[in-house]
């Protein structure tokens, strides 16, 4: 059975870019602009692995992240955040109780070897 | 009980005790006055009455006494007694006539003289003057009721008793028989005189009721057996006169009793009606008779009863008016004296600015205002007192506060780390000098003090500061932000001086306060480097960045193009992905480097005559592409009237670009609006967009460089800090109105005449 990547980031070409490299790789994958789209299609689907853009309209990165970290339905999913920002991310990774973070730009090889440590 | 109420009922009681007792005295004066007279009165009248009669009789006898005297009668009395039988003997005819002739005068004088008649010694009535009498009376004895006349009347004069004879009218007449003996000339007996007396004229007296009333009436009463006979008749009953009799002891007409038994005297008593009458009776002893003048009582009283009665109406009156007055009067006592209470009572809680309401000027209101400027004098002393209390404490608080103060400014003189010197204004010599100072300039206290500023060298240039200082006394302030002093060895101090001129008890002092800036100046230096190098950097790099990126949309655009060969659906989709972002790329890098050219003043503008009409006109064109994708309408509003102003079109155009650029990103349905306006001598334009809005309290941010309110917009954040520096260098002005919500509407104004503060 295909593995399932939820990918939450707002800027439509990103996602457009990362979905082929992933769906290249052989993963199945399913986008939300947002946080409350995320917990909408979260209510009813368990996916694999959650791709988590930091900066986003509305609902943070970081307030999702440690949502997804508080319910017990969804915590063992793996979250790797995404983020343009180097202030210092490995803390926030561990603030949020994040699993790994990637940067943006990404190097695609980086991202998929990183997916691949959760989902093989 | 209230005052009110007491002073009401004392007035009351005093009022109707008084009033009561003057009209009970007044009542019972004027009823026993009014008695006393009206008895008086009957009194009066009774003797008058009974000396009336008494002298009616008088004269009766008097007359009689003269008539048994008369020769004519003592000489023809034989004569006609002899012919008594012979009526006819011409001597009979003789006497008679003779005496006729004299005795019938009488009539004409006296008319209560009925007859006069002569009785012969055997008692026979042998003479009768009155012409109709001749046949009734002549031969017979004299009618009398007791018939006692003829025998009384031969020894002396004789009052007969009252007979009642029927009239010719077929009524009665009272009467009764005078008579007297008749001796003739050698005083021999021969006979008796008679005069028949008709009551009549008495009756009529004694009926006279002249100054009775309407109920008083004068009765006449003489004994008989153990009666008292009525002789005349009454007011109230004209049949009295011999039928009414009272028996002697009866409850009734007691006043006719004892004047029928020879009393007199006076009083209250019943009378044959059985009524109350005031009553007097009289005895005339000549006749036995008594005489009886009597009033109804309740006719006499009449006078005392109205007089009652009008007193009852004017106590009643009165007693109504002393209630009123001193309802009134208590009122207006109590009324002040309670406002007075409530007023202490108020005051003696401690509100001193009460005042009690004074009306009139009673010793009630005089009081009250004695009162009020009682309290008021009170506040006054009061006041003052706290007022003193306050000052005290303040002065002792201002006196600890100096004295604090003085310890804490010492303690900072002492301790500043800045120098700190005082000088004597007018002189210019040194007073004090603080540690820092001193070891700042290598100085000594005893070096200092007393010196002046000029004299000790401290000063590089002495002539300058002798000037600084009369400077500063004209201005008593003078501050100089990088002066050069020396030091006692010689090196150059480069410090700030602030100096000020302020009096101290009367005396002007000057303070130097100086602040050692070696430290800031290369803080300074090494800040002006960084930003230098900042500057330089951000170019460098922004250019930098601009060559590979060049090449990269270039090339990116050759293969989007086709003119590397034919690339299909995917590629050109994934290819216009990259053109997109690099484009977005350059234009961030050009913002970052307009900003930095913004921001040191290098921008260069171009001033030319322009048409703002026709720049927003041309970014409709431009723009309109992306509206029409995200379905939103793009409106333009333009005032075609407007003049043509002196722009830069290349800057304005990225202004409006960019506000366009911004509301398109944020808008999903709607529209946008662009609309040019004239104002006050400026041109307004307007871009307003139906999107989400601004928070009240964001707005502030909005211009600050690198602020991005919504994350999701991309972009540096610098595009509306460099739209607001472009709009400012024109000089204009930028703002926002917004509805959280509802819409943003950015507005920016360019003045029509050249005003810019830089151009």
């Amino acid at each position: 059975m295909t593995n399932k990547i939820l990918l939450i980031e707002d800027e439509s070409d990103l996602v457009e870019v990362i979905k082929m490299r992933l769906e290249n790789a052989g993963y199945e994958v399913i986008s939300a602009p947002g946080g409350e789209e995320a917990f909408t299609y979260l209510q009813k689907n368990i996916p694999d692995l959650i791709l988590l853009d930091l900066l986003l309209p509305g609902m943070q990165g970081e307030e999702i992240c440690k949502k997804l970290k508080c319910d017990n339905r969804l915590k063992h999913i793996p979250v790797i955040l995404c983020t343009a920002s180097a202030n210092d991310i490995p803390k926030v990774v561990e603030e949020v109780g994040a699993d790994d973070y990637v940067m943006k730009p990404y190097v695609p090889e980086d991202l998929l070897s990183k997916v691949k440590k959760f989902i093989g | 009980m209230h005052i009110k109420n007491k002073i009401a009922a004392t007035f009351l009681a005093i009022a109707i005790i008084s009033i009561l007792s003057v009209s009970m005295l007044a009542f019972f004066g004027a009823k026993s006055a009014l008695l006393r007279i009206s008895t008086k009165q009957l009194e009066a009248l009774a003797d008058l009455k009974a000396d009336a009669i008494q002298t009616f009789f008088d004269d009766l006898k008097d007359r009689i006494n003269i008539a048994q005297d008369y020769y004519n009668i003592r000489v023809n009395l034989p004569i006609v007694s002899r012919f008594s039988k012979d009526r006819t003997n011409p001597g009979y005819i003789k006497a008679k006539e003779t005496m006729d002739v004299q005795l019938r005068q009488w009539f004409k004088v006296k008319k209560y003289i009925d007859d006069i008649m002569l009785v012969g010694p055997e008692g026979k009535v042998v003479y009768s003057a009155n012409g109709r009498h001749m046949n009734p009376e002549l031969d017979n004895v004299l009618f009398d009721p007791e018939g006692t006349a003829f025998e009384k009347g031969r020894k002396e004069i004789f009052i007969g008793k009252i007979f009642q004879i029927p009239n010719e009218n077929h009524g009665y007449e009272f009467k009764l028989l005078v008579t007297a003996p008749v001796f003739d000339l050698e005083n021999r007996f021969i006979g008796v005189i008679a005069f028949e007396i008709n009551m009549g004229p008495v009756y009529k007296y004694t009926q006279d009721t002249t100054g009775l009333g309407k109920t008083g009436e004068v009765l006449v009463v003489r004994k008989k057996g153990d009666y008292a006979l009525f002789l005349n008749p009454l007011r109230h009953d004209l049949n009295t006169a011999l039928k009414r009799k009272v028996k002697f002891g009866n409850k009734t007409s007691i006043p006719a009793q004892e004047a029928a038994n020879g009393r007199i005297g006076s009083g209250i008593a019943i009378d044959y009606r059985n009524k109350e009458a005031l009553s007097a009776w009289r005895y005339i002893p000549a006749l036995d008779w008594g005489i009886v003048a009597k009033i109804d009582l309740d006719e006499v009283l009449a006078p005392i009863i109205e007089l009652r009665n009008r007193m009852a109406i004017f106590c009643f009156v009165i007693i109504i008016l002393v209630v009123v007055a001193s309802l009134v009067i208590a009122e207006s006592i109590s009324k002040p004296i309670n406002r007075l209470h409530v007023g202490t009572d108020i005051i003696g809680q401690g509100n001193l600015d009460y005042r009690i309401d004074i009306k009139g000027n009673d010793e009630v209101s005089q009081l009250s205002r004695a009162f009020n400027q009682m309290t008021k004098n009170l506040k006054l002393v009061t006041t003052s007192r706290d007022e003193l209390n306050r000052e005290i404490t303040e002065r002792k608080e201002a006196e600890e506060r100096l004295q604090a103060s003085e310890a804490r400014y010492r303690k900072l003189f002492e301790a500043a780390e800045d120098g700190i010197l005082i000088l004597d204004a007018d002189s210019g010599k040194i007073t004090d000098v603080n540690p820092f100072l001193k070891e700042l300039m290598g100085y000594s206290h005893e070096e200092l003090l007393g010196k002046k500023l000029w004299e000790l060298g401290i000063f590089k240039d002495i002539a300058n500061s002798e000037k600084a200082f009369l400077e500063l006394q004209d201005k008593e302030y003078v501050r100089y932000e990088d002066l050069p002093l020396q030091h006692k060895d010689g090196h150059r101090l480069d410090v700030e001086v602030v100096s000020n001129i302020y009096v101290v008890n009367h005396v002007k002092v000057v303070q130097y306060n100086i602040r050692d800036i070696a430290d800031r100046k290369k803080i300074e230096a090494a800040l002006m480097e960084i930003i230098k190098v900042k500057s330089a950097f951000t170019s460098m790099v922004s250019h930098e960045l601009r060559t590979p990126l060049s090449a990269l949309k270039e090339s990116v655009s050759q293969v989007l193009e086709g003119m590397l060969g034919t690339i299909n659906e995917e590629q050109r989709k994934f290819l216009g992905i990259a053109k997109r972002n690099v484009d977005r790329l350059a234009r961030l890098i050009t913002e970052v480097l307009n900003f930095q050219t913004l921001e040191t003043g290098k921008m260069v503008f171009k001033m030319q005559n322009n048409d703002i009409n026709k720049v927003v006109e041309e970014i409709k064109e431009t723009m309109n592409i992306i509206a029409k994708e995200k379905g939103l309408d793009f409106i333009l509003n333009l005032d075609k009237e407007l003049p043509k102003i002196k722009f830069d079109r290349d800057k304005i155009s990225q202004v409006l670009s960019n506000l366009v650029d911004n509301s398109l990103k944020l808008t999903e349905k709607g529209s946008i609006t662009i609309s040019t306006t004239r104002g006050n001598n400026v041109i307004q334009v307007s871009v307003k967009d139906t999107g989400p809005g601004i928070k009240e309290e964001d707005i502030p941010r909005l211009f600050q460089q690198y602020e991005q309110l919504e994350r999701k917009t991309g972009g540096t954040g610098l595009g509306l800090a460099i739209s607001l520096e472009i709009i400012r260098a024109h000089g204009g002005k930028v703002w926002v109105e917004s509805t959280f919500g509802r819409g943003t509407t950015m507005h920016f104004i360019l003045p029509i005449e050249d005003r810019r503060r830089r151009a």
